[in-house]
């Protein structure tokens, strides 16, 4: 299933890995007043593309010399092990439970230059795992370390574990699927955020459907010629 | 009322075009099957009479006079609801032993007067193109005998008699289905518009800034494969 999905490594030429690459730059200018060193990706309900955006969003960083880490806190749903093809047997929540060193549980992608952390045993209390002050700690910590910690959470909508994170990362973006998302739950989802004082970057539109008329306007242009 | 552009409409009706093909095949071959199976042909023919005899005209020397004409006229429509009356068709019922009420009898069979002349049209429609032309016939017939026996005058005359139709009049297949397509397209593109009003999920950029007050930061499209 990576292949595919992981479209920024794969087809850096693509259409596509153009507007990873136009959401990197769109992050990297979002937030010039305080250094951004933290992102959640987070979406109102499930299959919105969350995890695809995260890991591409790593990926293009990453390919822009940064030093990235890509966190798996998704512990309802993890799938960070499968877009890499790695273990899932230690993660976060070893480090956060056990006290695990953090560059035992994750992995060096060598193909993407990225630190992946994937989600580790999914334990019973997934929140209060998640808004404990190891947690909390746990990220500062990574901020020092990396130029950028991404993080992958389930959707808002549906369970808090996305609102709780977003009160101690930098920033949230908020996935939307193209005639998928529900604008009321949307609004609700961004609710949740900002009512715990998460804040929100803004909005990734996925999967737009390009070949309608309607979205032309919107399509990308490759720079680098044919994508093949 | 927020404003959709015309080229929006079109490509909100391009999108579920299948919907309109599937819907518009459907009531055609529907409507096919009912008119080919379904319900009964229906065969039509008529009589036409007229009310005053040549030899009347004849007789005088100064050929027709406007008052006969006139006259005439005025039996036109008495003789008209004669034949609709309940005495006529009870007797064609009798006569040709058909298997029907006079209610619908009389449904079958249907006299108009030819407006401004002395005609009488006598039209029947019925199942059967034989019995249809005979049903005319007979229906004249005993008009005029009930004429002849009623007002004591023998002047009406048959014009042209009622021939076996050669074809049905309905139901006509090709006018159906027709009408069923335009049925079809006009219901399917209602129901898109009806789904498009229905549909309250974030399509573009514009919904994202309209809805939730937040800034798009990005924009994926679909991937080819998901």
């Amino acid at each position: 299933m990576s292949r595919y999905k992981i479209v920024t490594h794969y087809d850096p030429k693509s259409p596509i890995a153009e507007a990873y690459r136009t959401l990197r730059t769109n992050i990297q200018f979002s937030n010039f007043d305080k250094k951004l060193k933290s992102i959640v990706v987070t979406s109102a309900g499930p299959g919105e593309g969350k995890s695809t955006t995260a890991v591409n969003l790593a990926v293009s960083m990453a390919q822009d010399n940064k030093a990235i880490l890509l966190i798996d806190c998704d512990f309802r749903k993890p799938q960070m092990h499968k877009y890499f093809a790695t273990s899932n047997r230690a993660g976060v929540t070893n480090i956060i439970a056990e006290g695990m060193e953090q560059d035992l549980a994750s992995t060096h992608i060598k193909d993407f230059k990225l630190d992946v952390l994937p989600s580790g045993p999914i334990p019973p209390n997934p929140s209060e795992l998640l808004g404990s002050n190891r947690m909390k700690e746990f990220i500062e910590s990574m901020e020092n370390i990396y130029d950028m910690v991404i993080i992958d959470a389930p959707p808002v909508g549906v369970v808090t574990d996305a609102s709780i994170i977003s009160t101690y990362v930098g920033g949230v973006i908020l996935v939307c699927g193209s005639g998928q998302a529900h604008i009321e739950a949307s609004k609700h989802a961004k609710e949740l955020i900002t009512k715990v004082g998460g804040n929100i970057l803004g909005v990734v539109l996925n999967k737009i459907p390009m070949n309608e008329g309607r979205y032309a306007a919107y399509s990308y242009q490759s720079y680098y010629g044919d994508s093949k | 009322m927020e404003e959709i552009e015309l080229r929006e409409l079109f490509f909100i009706v391009w999108k579920k075009k299948w919907l309109i093909v599937l819907i518009t095949l459907i009531s055609i071959i529907a409507s096919a099957i009912i008119s080919f199976f379904i319900l009964p042909s229906e065969y039509e023919t008529y009589t036409t009479l007229m009310v005053g005899k040549s030899k009347e005209y004849s007789g005088m020397n100064q050929g027709i006079e406007y008052n006969d004409v006139l006259l005439n006229k005025q039996l036109v429509s008495t003789y008209g609801e004669l034949a609709k009356s309940r005495a006529v068709g009870q007797k064609v019922i009798e006569d040709l032993d058909l298997d029907m009420s006079h209610g619908a009898f009389s449904e079958k069979v249907n006299v108009s007067l030819v407006n401004d002349t002395e005609i009488i049209k006598i039209v029947v429609s019925h199942k059967d193109p034989e019995e249809t032309a005979i049903i005319a016939n007979k229906t004249a017939e005993v008009f005029m005998e009930e004429v002849k026996e009623k007002m004591k005058i023998d002047n009406v005359q048959v014009i042209d008699k009622a021939l076996v139709p050669e074809g049905p009049v309905s139901p006509k297949p090709m006018l159906n289905i027709a009408i069923a397509a335009v049925l079809g397209i006009m219901i399917s593109v209602f129901i898109i518009f009806i789904l498009e009003y229905l549909d309250n999920t974030i399509k573009t950029p514009n919904d994202v800034e309209k809805h939730l007050g937040l800034p798009v930061i990005g924009m994926i499209p679909k991937t080819a494969d998901k």
